[in-house]
This record gives C-alpha cells, structure tokens and sequence, in this order.
C-alpha cells in the first residue's frame, strides 16, 4: 500500500473522467473539440446511407418504392425512444446525486428527441398513406409515440415555465421518469394489441431484411446516434454558457471570442424579443453553482 | 400510385426539422456571445464576475 508512503492512492482514469465532467468549463472545452468529429461522422454516414438507401437497395416486392421512407422514419422512431431513455438516465442522476451537468444534458436531449419523434411521426404518416391508404389512424403505436411528443413537450414546457433553472430542471426531470412508463408502451404496443402497425423486422436475434436493404438502414441508425451526440454536445454548451454569464471562465471564454459581425442595431433588435435574456432572463446566471 | 412525392416529401421534411433542430443551438449561443460582448462594452463597469 503506498498510503504509507505518503502518496495519495491513484483514481480510477474513468472516475478523474467523471470528475472533470463535472467541470463546466473543462466540460465547455471537452465537448467544443468533440462535437465537430461527431458532426463530420454524421455527415459521411448519412451521406453513405442515404446514397444505398435511396439509389442502391431494390424496391420491395410488396410495397415498390415507398419502402425507402423506412431509412429516415425507422432510425428516428429508434432515436425518439432511445434520447427519452437517456434523458430520464440523466434526470435521475440529477435528480440523486444533484449533478448540473447532468441536468443540463437531461434538458438539451428534450428538443433533439421532441424533434425525432416528430420527424418519426410526419414520415409515418407519409409512408401510410401509401400503404395503408390512411395518413393517421388511432393505432396504439401511433397513438403511443403521439403521448411520446407530448412528454417531451411537457418536459420542454415545464422547464421553460420555472425562474431557476436548477428548480426548473429538477421538475422537468421528475416528469422524464414518469413518462419512461410510456417507452415499454411504445415498444410492445404491436404485441399487445391488434394493430395496423406492422411488427418488429429486426431483433436481437436477426433480421428478416434483405442485407441490401438492412445495411443501409444500419448505417442510418449509427448516424442518426451521432447526430444526437453532437447536436446534444452543442445544446449543453449553449445553456452552460447561458447559466454561466457571470462566471470567471464564461468572461475569459468571451475575451477570447472575435468581435461579432452582427451590426450593433440588429443585436439590440434582437435583444427586445422576448422576456428570456440570456444571463438576466427566466433562466438567468444568478444561480449557476458549479458540482 | 407513384411513391415519389411521399417518399420525398418525408426527406424534405426530416432535413428541415433536423437542420432547425443542429442550427439552434449554435444560432442561441452566438447570440449569447453577443449580448454579453455589447453589455460589456456599453458598460464596462459592469461585474461581471459576481
């Protein structure tokens, strides 16, 4: 034991990780010189997917062409469950050990999922009406993704509605883990009920897709994770840098900053909308203490 | 039926409310930039490090 020594036992590299995170301005920094990897990941990916997707898989035998609506609705109906999960893993984690950052990525995942979910829903829609002649019916897949939106809506909503952003936050995230009940809905609806929705095609198991029409679809979905990561990443630092206006390292991150090509008329323009101000609005910088 | 203006319709769609949902947060953050650079130069006096 080197306690005896003197020397301080080593932490755990993953632990140290952990720690720094807590960090906003070395979480500020780590996620400004990682977010571009990710955003040119999602970009060739996507790029690559929707290239086989759309130009390379063979029209299905049963539904023609309209299949291809598949690499778009598919991936974001798998992101829409998958973003409210780790929103509510992050609302928990706020909620227990009162981590900011974990606040902060529980309310950035909100809009990114909201949005996902509408995008699942809308191309949905589009992809019904050819194939099932309808664009909605009350089917309990449908039914349960629309309760899906309205829950990140309501977390959106109820966050935006308090003074203090941390209070804020420690609501909106007690309302995330009550809506998880809803993601084991979604997932079995097709099971549990009669449904015009059709049935899972991949499992753990295997697939019942052809591999030219699979890998693309694959492909989509790990784009799809590294847009979330990278969109998540940009929105933290926004509202860390909104909360933290009057902190030393926002001030040194600020002078650092080149001077805006805004013309000063449009930013006070710009600054008269609206009630929320950053740093002296709703969720102003009076209240950012560090973990 | 022709699929097509479905399945682009769905695409156009999708990269509109991506697109909104990637440009937001850089579009807040610069203007948070901003409204902090304009309060410091119009007030220099201003603590900023409360």
């Amino acid at each position: 034991m080197n306690t005896h020594s003197g020397h301080k036992p080593r932490k755990n590299a993953l632990v140290l990780f952990f720690h720094r995170t807590g960090s906003p301005p070395w979480f500020y920094g780590f996620a400004a010189r990682l977010a571009p990897w990710l955003w040119l990941g999602f970009g060739l990916l996507a790029a690559w997917g929707l290239y086989l997707g759309l130009f390379r898989a063979p029209p299905d035998y049963l539904q023609g062409e309209s299949f291809r609506i598949m690499y778009i609705h598919v991936p974001a109906a798998w992101m829409s469950m998958l973003i409210y999960a780790v929103m509510a893993t992050f609302g928990f984690i706020a909620l227990v050990w009162r981590i900011r950052i974990a606040e902060i990525l529980a309310m950035s995942s909100a809009p990114v999922g909201a949005a996902f979910t509408l995008v699942a829903l809308v191309t949905g829609s589009l992809w019904g009406r050819p194939t099932w002649g309808t664009y909605w019916v009350w089917d309990a897949r449908l039914t349960s993704e629309l309760v899906l939106l309205f829950l990140y809506l309501g977390v959106i909503g109820l966050y935006s509605a308090f003074d203090e952003p941390r209070k804020a936050a420690r609501a909106a995230c007690l309302l995330a883990l009550v809506g998880l009940v809803n993601l084991p809905i979604i997932h079995f609806s097709v099971k549990w009920w009669n449904t015009l929705h059709q049935g899972s095609s991949i499992g753990v198991t295997g697939s019942n897709i052809h591999p030219s029409m699979l890998w693309p679809l694959l492909i989509m979905a790990i784009a799809t994770k590294l847009f979330y990561a990278a969109n998540l990443l940009d929105r933290a630092r926004a509202m860390l840098l909104e909360q933290d206006l009057r902190k030393g390292w926002a001030q040194k991150l600020i002078a650092r900053q080149p001077t805006s090509e805004l013309p000063l008329s449009e930013q006070q323009g710009s600054e008269q909308q609206g009630s929320e101000q950053p740093g002296t609005g709703q969720h102003g910088s009076e209240h950012g203490e560090q973990v | 039926m022709n699929h097509q203006p479905f399945i682009w319709s769905a695409y156009a769609i999708s990269a509109i409310v991506l697109i909104w949902t990637a440009l937001a947060p850089v579009l807040r953050r610069r203007r948070t930039i901003d409204y902090l650079k304009q309060v410091n130069r119009t007030d220099p006096t201003h603590d900023t490090h409360a």
